[in-house]
């Protein structure tokens, strides 16, 4: 039998709040995320579509010199303009998560390694925030803040009453935006949790957009209706977003199914990724 | 703050798959090892006990904190697995940095970590990135995470694994250290002589049912039913082992290097036997117990159970 004096003295000085620990989760993933050049590199390549619409709003005030120049004469700044940019912007944001989403969970869940993160005082959904905030984040960088920029560039630029008319847009830009981070940020994370080779789980990503989109387009050309855009990730929000800007639905009347589909899309994802994140793999 | 670890009817299992059957433990402050075959449920009651897991039924208190309130059970537990995943990229004192802080910290970061790095013999590589660490260096980094917050009650899966000599007897010294301030740490291991050198108490598994817990010497003075084994060392050995082979009960004397190894079934009349030849002359220099050890025990209770 050993004897064990009881000298020891736990650490009792202050101790941070749950949201800290989740900024911590967020401030290394980000950092590993940025360790690589490529997606560095993508990401401020992305950036190259709110400048050229900053670009196209500018010179659409200046139509003296788009008349020398010969050409833009009939760009309309409108609501519309606004969607079709969101849309451009969300496609180019979708490749950057392609690439950098499935290095922001599956490493972890390699070797049980996640159970050293998780033998932590963090909870399995401060871990699933922290993770979510990486995406939300950088996603809003490429989205909403440079397309609430632009809208404001327009916003001064244009007469009293296209302000008056138009205000409203700067709302539809962050809720739209808001839509596609989400849905896409809980669908990139639970392939990342479920896809061990970084590779296959950008395959599958983009397999998800383009094969999706394409069987969409192959659908509405067979059944000579709109049907087929409930397969499209991007249409499905096309969909749900012509209620935010006030244009013409894309597809009439599924406008309700669309939001039905993007909502179980992000259920789904999230009760994946909780599925999938554990102290302990259970292998049956 | 309730002292101890109790393991109160817990049952856990994967589907229909059985992880650990009605466990009912109270581990005491020291070194406390668990030991049985592959399969046994070490794992299970490790991942258990550091809440990695949830019982499917029964209740687990680590220092008056349940295992499902990881918010407060990870303050008081630190857990070292038996596989990692560092991140690539990143440097060993980065490394310590980011979890003393998930663990939520915010006082005296960098010396904690230095200490950390020390304790496990690793301070002079804490620049060095995780990916160029060999295996032993990433299994005293594993250590070094989990000693990081300075817990209470340490976790440990196989910690001695892939360590060199020194590096296994400056692990071993440090687990003593770590006990003899009071402190709790429970190890898992395959090297039963190990768990010897190391081990205050054995909780002994098989097929997910604890089959004996204690100390080792008291665990082996409950199986009174098994032969006791002793070995006596005296010059006149030869002589000794065949007077020895005379007395009812013994089933073996044999005779080795380091003296007469006999086994009896009845060790009251075997002492008492030994005790009337030492005081008619016969020269003895040493009797020990040879099967008071871990080795033994989980040969009766393990293997003669198979």
């Amino acid at each position: 039998m050993a004897v064990h004096p009881q000298i020891y003295r736990p650490y009792q000085g202050p101790l941070s709040g749950g949201w800290r620990r989740v900024a911590v989760v967020h401030h290394y993933a980000r950092r590993r995320m940025f360790d690589s050049r490529v997606l560095t590199a993508l990401f401020f390549i992305c950036l190259l579509v709110p400048f050229v619409q900053l670009v196209m709003v500018y010179l659409s005030h200046n139509l003296s010199f788009l008349s020398q120049a010969g050409g833009l004469k009939a760009l309309t700044v409108d609501n519309a303009f606004f969607q079709d940019y969101l849309h451009y912007s969300c496609v180019v944001a979708f490749i950057f998560v392609a690439f950098a989403a499935p290095g922001l969970v599956a490493p972890d869940l390699a070797h049980g390694g996640l159970s050293i993160i998780l033998a932590r005082p963090l909870t399995r959904w401060q871990y699933i925030a922290g993770k979510f905030s990486v995406l939300a984040i950088l996603l809003s960088l490429l989205t909403w803040v440079p397309a609430e920029i632009v809208f404001l560039v327009q916003y001064n630029l244009a007469t009293p009453d296209w302000r008056a008319h138009y205000y409203w847009i700067a709302g539809s830009l962050l809720l739209a935006s808001a839509l596609w981070i989400v849905v896409l940020s809980l669908l990139a994370l639970a392939v990342s949790a479920w896809v061990k080779w970084r590779i296959v789980a950008a395959g599958a990503l983009l397999g998800i957009y383009f094969l999706g989109s394409g069987f969409a387009a192959a659908a509405d050309a067979a059944l000579q209706n709109n049907v087929g855009d409930l397969f499209s990730l991007m249409q499905l929000h096309l969909i749900a977003w012509s209620g935010f800007f006030d244009t013409p639905p894309t597809a009439p009347g599924l406008t309700p199914v669309a939001w039905l589909i993007l909502l179980a899309l992000a259920g789904g994802s999230l009760a994946l990724l909780y599925r999938r994140i554990r102290g302990m793999q259970v292998v049956r | 703050m309730a002292a101890g670890i109790q393991f109160d009817d817990v049952s856990k299992f994967y589907g229909e798959v059985l992880g650990v059957n009605h466990v009912s433990l109270d581990i005491p402050s020291g070194i406390t090892s668990l030991v049985g075959p592959n399969g046994a449920g070490k794992s299970t009651l490790m991942n258990l006990l550091a809440g990695l897991i949830q019982p499917t039924r029964g209740r687990i208190q680590v220092m008056g904190v349940g295992s499902d309130d990881p918010e407060r059970l990870f303050r008081v537990v630190g857990y070292s697995p038996q596989y990692d995943s560092f991140p690539r990229g990143m440097r060993a004192g980065e490394l310590l940095r980011a979890h003393l802080r998930l663990a939520g910290e915010t006082e005296n970061i960098a010396p904690r970590v230095t200490a950390a790095l020390e304790q496990v013999g690793l301070a002079a590589v804490a620049g060095r990135k995780l990916a160029a660490f060999s295996k032993g260096m990433r299994q005293r980094m594993r250590l070094a995470l989990a000693l990081l917050h300075d817990p209470q009650v340490l976790i440990l899966d196989e910690p001695l694994n892939g360590l060199d000599p020194l590096a296994r007897a400056e692990s071993i010294a440090l687990f003593r250290a770590f006990a003899a301030q009071g402190r709790y740490l429970i190890l898992s291991s395959h090297i039963l002589h190990d768990v010897d050198a190391i081990s205050d108490q054995l909780i002994l598994l098989s097929n997910g049912c604890v089959v004996a817990e204690g100390a080792i010497q008291g665990v082996r003075a409950e199986l009174p039913d098994r032969p006791l084994q002793v070995r006596i060392r005296s010059p006149r050995a030869r002589e000794l082992a065949a007077t020895a082979f005379q007395l009812p009960g013994v089933m073996e004397a044999s005779l080795d290097a380091r003296g007469v190894l006999i086994t009896t079934r009845d060790p009251h009349a075997f002492y008492l036997a030994l005790n009337q030849w030492a005081a008619a002359g016969l020269p003895i220099e040493a009797v020990q117990p040879a099967d008071d050890n871990a080795q033994a025990i989980y040969g009766y209770l393990v293997e003669g159970a198979r």
